[in-house]
């Protein structure tokens, strides 16, 4: 089956200039430390938490995120942090192109490749590493720091291999998902 | 169970999983591709070839995106019938390349910092605490595991395997296991030189693998270490079935040590027939790409059922349970990939609980254009009267959408409609040069014809 057509009211979602499709209802802070790639839909209800950022005068985003994502609703974003030679810092998150994060996940990752599905529900602790070509399931638990090698599924059984489509399968969902979500 | 998923198309792999098939059901595949796309409407085999109730139904189909296609065979693959071999070695934390020795000395674990947690198996980070000599440690991000608890302690932040191998040197089991691997591996020479070494791949090579190598003329084995009274006594202390309830396996301080990270492999495919390379990963690491990938899904049409063909259409509705006797319009999108127009033939055979009606039979893809994907909103308005007639209710693009009339005959868990799709292109060899030159250079190219089975799930039926 395919995606359905998503409908939405025109008044409810500010688009910009590159196609990004923002729900006036999503929490956004610090939006001056946030980029986002194009084309990239943020759901009602989702928190990003851009004014989670090194003190400091630094110029870098806090977090970035690339074309064709789409971050659910009741999602939260929010950079890692940790206290390296007794000073505690944030760190930027970075998400690639082609990134579906589900309904209310929360994502502290230090970076998360491009062409992954993040399921319904799931937790990446701070500092985790999502690889490209990755697949969450729904519920999935990614432990602080843990490495989720490239082209695998992480279950509630472990993590196990994807098949060598997935980029093509999740680039394609990805483009159709924002094509088939159109105002009113 | 299978009726609570969504509709879906599956597609048949002709194989039968075994490694070399007897050739029995591939045969009649690659005959057929060998006739041109009009002729085969009489050669449709008469049933099936699986029923969607046997047990085997789901080894023998797969979605589009887990198959593979041989180009040689012009036959699909799936991951039964294709022979996997290693195509480099990593490790899937630091995402390491080992090399093919060094993976065989380090005994197939990661040489560098990765470590397992010995309760609930994330991965240890270094620590450092301020004080002692060894400052040193591992410990658990999850559950705040330390390896200070079984006196693991380190003098320095790196190569924390080659410290524990120190640590270790003096234990009685890594003495004896590395004594018993020096036995076996003299015990293999002697063996191998002994036999000869007819075709490794031989069915009779692989017997002689696993048979018991002839040991005598090796001197037997003596343990280096010998055994400990107190392991003996723990071992048969475990054995006594009587007090198994109160075994706790937790009182073994091995369990409780962090185990290296094992490698992972990437894996190159290969066609079993033919042994045409289909997947072929990049070395590195890190690298994303592929040097071949032959996915089916980039030479076969992809069919799928559309929720709603567009905005201007209704929504497809498949929310089972269908009634029995009623006949129910289904919509089946084509699309296809190949930069080649397509010509695309649908037929059915009855299967006896379900009446397909194609109206449909034969219909030609348009090729795929990377531009189209930019007008989206510009709608190319062309299916016509007469392809109303003809039973497509949608063109746009590369993709062609048919309408199918299914009625069910008998009540079903799950309404299966077996369909048989032959797909014919020409194949340019020498690509653009030629389709710019004359039509005589046209017909030079050869015709590919791949003829398979779908499955389109649709569900309850009653």
């Amino acid at each position: 089956m395919e995606l359905p057509y998503v409908t939405y009211k025109k008044s409810d979602f500010i688009e910009t200039d590159t196609g990004n499709k923002i729900s006036r209802q999503s929490l956004i802070s610090g939006s001056q430390n946030i980029v986002l790639g194009g084309k990239t839909i943020v759901h009602p209800h989702c928190t990003i938490r851009g004014d989670l950022r090194r003190s400091g005068p630094t110029h870098q985003a806090s977090v970035l995120i690339g074309r064709f994502c789409s971050l659910g609703s009741y999602s939260v974003l929010r950079p890692p942090y940790k206290t390296y030679k007794g000073v505690f810092s944030y760190y930027p998150l970075k998400v690639g192109d082609f990134v579906d994060i589900g309904e209310g996940s929360i994502v502290e990752a230090a970076s998360v490749g491009s062409w992954v599905k993040i399921g319904r529900g799931c937790v990446v602790g701070r500092f985790a590493f999502i690889k490209e070509g990755c697949v969450l399931e729904d519920g999935a638990v990614v432990p602080p720091g843990m490495v989720v090698p490239p082209f695998s599924v992480v279950t509630k059984h472990g993590v196990m291999a994807m098949p060598e489509s997935v980029q093509d399968v999740l680039e394609l969902a990805a483009k159709d998902r924002y094509a088939k979500f159109v105002p009113l | 169970m299978t009726d609570a998923l969504p509709p879906t198309v599956l597609y048949h792999c002709p194989c039968t999983g075994a490694m070399r098939h007897s050739d029995a059901s591939n045969e009649p595949v690659e005959k057929r591709s060998k006739h041109s796309a009009d002729t085969l409407q009489s050669s449709l085999p008469e049933r099936p070839p699986v029923d969607s109730n046997s047990a085997l139904f789901p080894l023998r189909v797969s979605t589009l995106e887990n198959l593979y296609y041989c180009d040689d065979c012009s036959s699909l693959r799936c991951t039964r019938c294709v022979v996997e071999e290693p195509a480099g070695y990593h490790c899937p934390n630091c995402l390491f390349e080992v090399n093919t020795t060094s993976v065989r000395s380090e005994k197939n674990s990661c040489a560098r910092n990765c470590f397992q947690c010995p309760v609930c198996t994330h991965v240890l980070s270094v620590v450092e605490s301020s004080e002692g000599e060894r400052p040193f440690s591992l410990s658990c991000t999850l559950c705040c595991w330390n390896s200070r608890e079984i006196g693991w302690e380190f003098e320095k932040a790196t190569g924390i395997s080659a410290q524990i191998e120190r640590l270790r040197a003096a234990e009685d089991a890594p003495r004896e296991y590395s004594a018993l691997l020096d036995y076996w591996r003299t015990v293999q020479r002697v063996s191998a030189a002994n036999t000869a070494t007819a075709g490794a791949g031989s069915a009779g090579a692989f017997k002689q693998r696993l048979a018991v190598p002839n040991t005598s003329v090796v001197p037997e084995y003596r343990t280096v270490a010998g055994s400990s009274d107190t392991e003996q006594a723990r071992v048969a202390e475990l054995m006594v079935l009587d007090n198994a309830d109160y075994v706790s396996y937790a009182s073994d301080p091995r369990r409780k040590e962090p185990q290296r990270i094992r490698l992972h492999m990437k894996l190159a495919r290969r066609c079993c027939s033919c042994h045409h390379i289909l997947i072929k990963p990049m070395p590195k690491a890190q690298a994303t790409q592929f040097k071949i990938q032959l996915m089916a899904a980039n030479f076969l049409p992809t069919i799928t059922l559309p929720s709603r063909l567009s905005l201007k259409y209704p929504p497809q509705s498949l929310e089972g349970p269908f009634a029995v006797g009623r006949a129910l319009p289904v919509i089946l999108r084509f699309a296809n990939p190949l930069y080649t127009e397509m010509k695309v033939s649908v037929a059915t055979c009855s299967p006896g609980d379900v009446r397909v009606d194609v109206t449909s039979k034969q219909f030609t893809l348009p090729p795929y254009a990377e531009v189209w994907e930019y007008d989206e909103d510009e709608e190319d308005d062309s299916s016509s009267d007469s392809d109303q007639r003809s039973g497509i209710v949608d063109r746009h693009g590369n993709r062609v959408a048919i309408q199918l009339s299914v009625t069910p005959l008998v009540s079903a868990p799950n309404l299966v409609v077996p369909l048989y799709i032959t797909c014919s292109h020409i194949d340019n060899i020498d690509g653009e040069k030629d389709r710019s030159s004359s039509a005589a250079s046209k017909s030079s190219g050869r015709t590919v014809t791949d003829s398979f089975w779908i499955y389109v799930m649709l569900g309850v039926a009653q």
